[in-house]
């Protein structure tokens, strides 16, 4: 292996994403490991590098001696070549080690659009890409992450789903392979015994039967101990759970460059469309004091120059003063930079960001969603144009002069007014920058607007997982309306092609059907589809012919309250009822409080901490 | 003036990090071994460190150089075992070495390197290459700068060649005042030998930077 490295590594493009060996890389004595897990990110190393998660679950399961952790990300299309030509398998980066020699192969599923290079990177590492046709000598094929909240398209592909937060349930899956495997257990012996396991789905031990119409009739499990429905695992407390004190530090740049301090899971919010607000619920928070401890030896252990929060609304953070103050006393002087997530724009975070930004004045981000306050209140985005424009004047006189805006369009029940509304809350924005006074303008860069628009995509586990989506042909004229009624020079509309968001569409809330739709895509050499120099949707069009599977039956389709849905069998915690009342409540263009204003019983109490209980 | 010469090499996988990588991954060592790196004014500060020569990646170092300024006085091997705590595999600490007064930085320093290439592949008639090139008053070759073919003179550039058992080692101009690219120079030695140069089937190493001959930075 380590021959063939040279030859290779030296023909590809950036050959640092294929060697490991960052800061903090963990080594082990390899006699001493029982179990050996290969955490994979199924999209190229600098954007997998930059995800949080992998860090944390890197530590985590590295903190055992027992067990090794290492990493592979799926190489580019210079690398794939090569490895393909010399016969060179897909290998871990710590060791070189094959990944069919593990015997775990994880991979994280962040987004839809990866799952191609799921199945190019089992292919590459040799390991049979259907679980029923794996055998003792492979590894159990194991994946987490958001998409495992619905993830039927690859139930052919995988062994185990892992549902939740990986800090709770992974020791006792690992001891629990460990100890069948030094009885000389079979796969399908701890494939069995792990349906006890609390978050663990199983997909093989459900069968799933059809009505006529196509939709699900049922979803039954097929053994006793596979339970009907698979629960979330989440951590209870946030300031008991692990965190890493290092982070590995790439030898390459890569997409984010930093170390990032987690400051809470979950959202108060409730966005009608927003998954991700849904399924970490409760909101659920770390002390200021661990927090700032932990920059402290990040940033001691890393060498890193720039820090990070994180979380998915980092501004609702209840002790977002303190922890930001204790930071830039911590770190002003001594060439750490902060990077602040977006924030609600108040006197207090512009002149944080003051602080923090010193000399460039970024631009400002806001992320109004809908053009109008009638459809804002559909998707329960608790932002008003006033709060927008006040925001935006406070930034004005502060001495920005660049508003970045991100819109949805093809929102359920939207209408040509609301997109009328994105051109008019871009040209509200750019008058609220000619009321400073002149002489003042002129000292500084003019004044931008860049308004940008993604195609809407029904999320499983949302009030609108039952709505249809727009067609590709639908969002094409929505795009084409804004864009052709932005009249202002210091308005920039980008949008996004719609081809991309229709397959992710297809895929968010697929059924085990369109296993071989991926298949039969990958086989026409689909990957990368998230990249649009890669991106190939003839590939897929060509594919959906081929497996008669209909676009519009898991896309386009208006479902009933009643219908079983395809990730019925999996709990987040939050009710369907209440998934219904939000529908309807979306319906009648009613907003919906957040969970610290008002609690609405959606479910996620179940799990007894965080917001619920505070 | 605190300012501190480090020689490292630079081998295994970290042979595959560019220059500019190198540099940042130094950043974090320096911040990690908790020295006391001075940093430059202005509106972005960075830390004051210069490299001697680039080391084009897929090239090993023996002894790359690197100078630092710290902000205050430590002793070299406080210096050289904060270093050593820091570092990853694939470079290895060699010295640390306080510079006297008024010393030349090691960018301004370096003069010459030695170089020895093993190709993986035979290749036959060098030594008679060689000789030539060495007896020859003038060489030029056709050199690519900015996406334009120059063509340069290199004769003044060769400071020795020899080849024993298949490895070539060279000993070239280096540094601003004059460079040849070792990769350059084996181009044209191999096209003299009538062989194609394959630049993954020449292992390159540069073992030592010289400010003169026989006076290593």
């Amino acid at each position: 292996m380590k021959e063939l490295m040279d030859e290779i590594l030296l023909r590809v493009e950036k050959p640092g994403r294929y060697i490991g060996n960052e800061i903090n890389m963990v080594t082990k004595p390899l006699e001493k490991v029982a179990v050996r897990f290969a955490f994979c990110f199924p999209d190229v190393y600098e954007v997998g590098m930059s995800h949080l998660g992998l860090q944390i679950l890197y530590f985590f399961l590295n903190r055992r001696e027992d067990v090794y952790c290492e990493r592979a990300f799926a190489p580019w299309t210079d690398m794939e070549a090569l490895m393909r030509e010399n016969e060179m398998p897909l290998y871990s980066l710590e060791t070189f080690t094959p990944l069919k020699e593990f015997d775990f192969v994880g991979f994280t599923l962040q987004y839809e659009m990866s799952y191609t290079n799921v199945l190019n990177m089992l292919d590459l590492a040799n390991i049979p890409l259907l679980a029923s046709e794996r055998g003792e000598d492979d590894p159990i094929i194991i994946g987490g992450g958001p998409c495992t909240y619905n993830p039927e398209p690859l139930a052919d592909f995988f062994d185990i789903f892992y549902i939740g937060e990986g800090e709770v349930s992974y020791d006792e899956l690992l001891d629990l392979y460990k100890s069948v495997k030094s009885e000389g257990g079979s796969r399908d012996e701890f494939l069995k015994k792990a349906l006890k396991i609390p978050g663990i789905y199983i997909p093989k031990f459900y069968d799933i039967s059809y009505n006529e119409d196509g939709t699900i009739k049922e979803i039954a499990p097929n053994h006793p101990d596979a339970p009907k429905t698979i629960r979330k695992v989440i951590c209870k407390n946030m300031d008991e759970v692990f965190y890493p004190e290092k982070q590995l530090v790439p030898l390459i740049e890569t997409v984010h460059d930093r170390v990032t301090l987690e400051v809470f899971r979950g959202c108060i919010r409730g966005c009608r469309f927003c998954q991700a607000g849904y399924v970490y619920r409760p909101v659920r928070e770390k002390q200021p004091e661990r927090l700032l401890k932990l920059a402290d030896k990040l940033i001691e252990s890393s060498g890193h120059e720039e820090i990070s929060l994180s979380s998915l609304s980092t501004g609702d953070y209840t002790h977002f003063k303190p922890l930001a103050e204790g930071l830039l006393d911590k770190f002003t002087k001594s060439n750490v930079s902060i990077s602040l997530p977006s924030l609600r724009i108040d006197a207090f975070s512009l002149d944080l960001m003051d602080k923090v930004q010193a000399v460039r004045k970024s631009g400002l981000t806001f992320a109004p969603e809908a053009g109008t306050q009638r459809l804002r209140d559909v998707i329960n985005k608790g932002i008003t144009e006033k709060e927008i424009l006040d925001g935006c004047g406070l930034a004005f006189e502060g001495g920005w002069s660049r508003v970045k805006l991100y819109f949805m369009v093809g929102l359920p029940t939207e209408t040509e007014e609301d997109l009328q509304g994105i051109v008019d809350l871009s040209d509200a924005i750019v008058m609220k920058y000619f009321e400073i006074p002149k002489e003042e303008r002129k000292k500084r860069p003019p004044v931008t607007v860049t308004a940008s628009s993604s195609c809407f995509v029904p999320k499983p586990f949302t009030a609108f997982q039952w709505e249809p989506q727009s067609t590709p042909e639908e969002f094409l004229a929505k795009t084409h309306y804004v864009k052709t009624h932005m009249k202002r020079k210091q308005v920039r509309y980008i949008y996004h092609e719609p081809d991309l968001s229709s397959l992710e569409g297809v895929l968010a809330r697929g059924d085990r059907r369109l296993g071989k739709l991926l298949l039969r895509v990958w086989e026409l050499g689909a990957k990368f589809d998230s990249w649009n120099e890669l991106f190939k949707y003839d590939l897929w069009l060509k594919a959906f012919e081929e497996t008669g599977i209909s676009a519009h039956f898991y896309a386009n389709r208006r479902r009933s309250y009643d219908e079983v849905l395809p990730w019925d069998h999996i709990s987040i915690g939050v009710s369907k009822r209440f998934f219904i009342e939000e529908a309807e409540r979306a319906r009648k263009e009613q907003v919906t409080p957040n969970c610290r204003t008002e609690c609405q019983n959606c479910g996620a109490k179940c799990f007894g901490g965080g917001v619920c209980f505070e | 003036m605190n300012r501190y010469r480090v020689t490292f090499s630079k081998t295994d996988r970290m042979i595959y990090i560019g220059h500019l990588d190198l540099l940042k991954y130094f950043q974090r060592v320096i911040n990690r071994a908790d020295l006391p790196i001075e940093y430059s004014k202005g509106f972005n500060p960075h830390q004051l460190m210069k490299f001697a020569i680039p080391l084009p990646l897929g090239m090993r170092g023996e002894a790359e150089c690197l100078d630092i300024r710290l902000t205050e006085d430590m002793s070299e091997e406080a210096v050289f075992s904060a270093f050593e705590d820091s570092l990853s595999e694939g470079i290895g600490l060699k010295s640390v070495r306080k510079l006297s007064d008024g010393e030349d930085n090691c960018a301004s320093a370096v003069h010459y390197a030695d170089y020895i290439a093993k190709p993986k592949d035979m290749v036959t008639g060098l030594e008679d290459v060689i000789e030539k090139t060495l007896a020859a008053n003038s060489i030029e070759i056709e050199r690519t700068v900015k996406k334009k073919t120059k063509v340069t003179e290199i004769r003044p550039l060769i400071h020795s060649l020899n080849e024993e058992n298949g490895v070539i080692y060279l000993t070239l101009a280096t540094g601003s005042q004059g460079n040849l690219k070792a990769e350059d120079m084996l181009k044209y030695l191999y096209q003299k030998a009538e062989k194609e140069f394959v630049p993954y089937r020449v292992q390159i190493t540069r073992t030592r930077l010289y400010s003169d001959i026989g006076v290593p930075l």
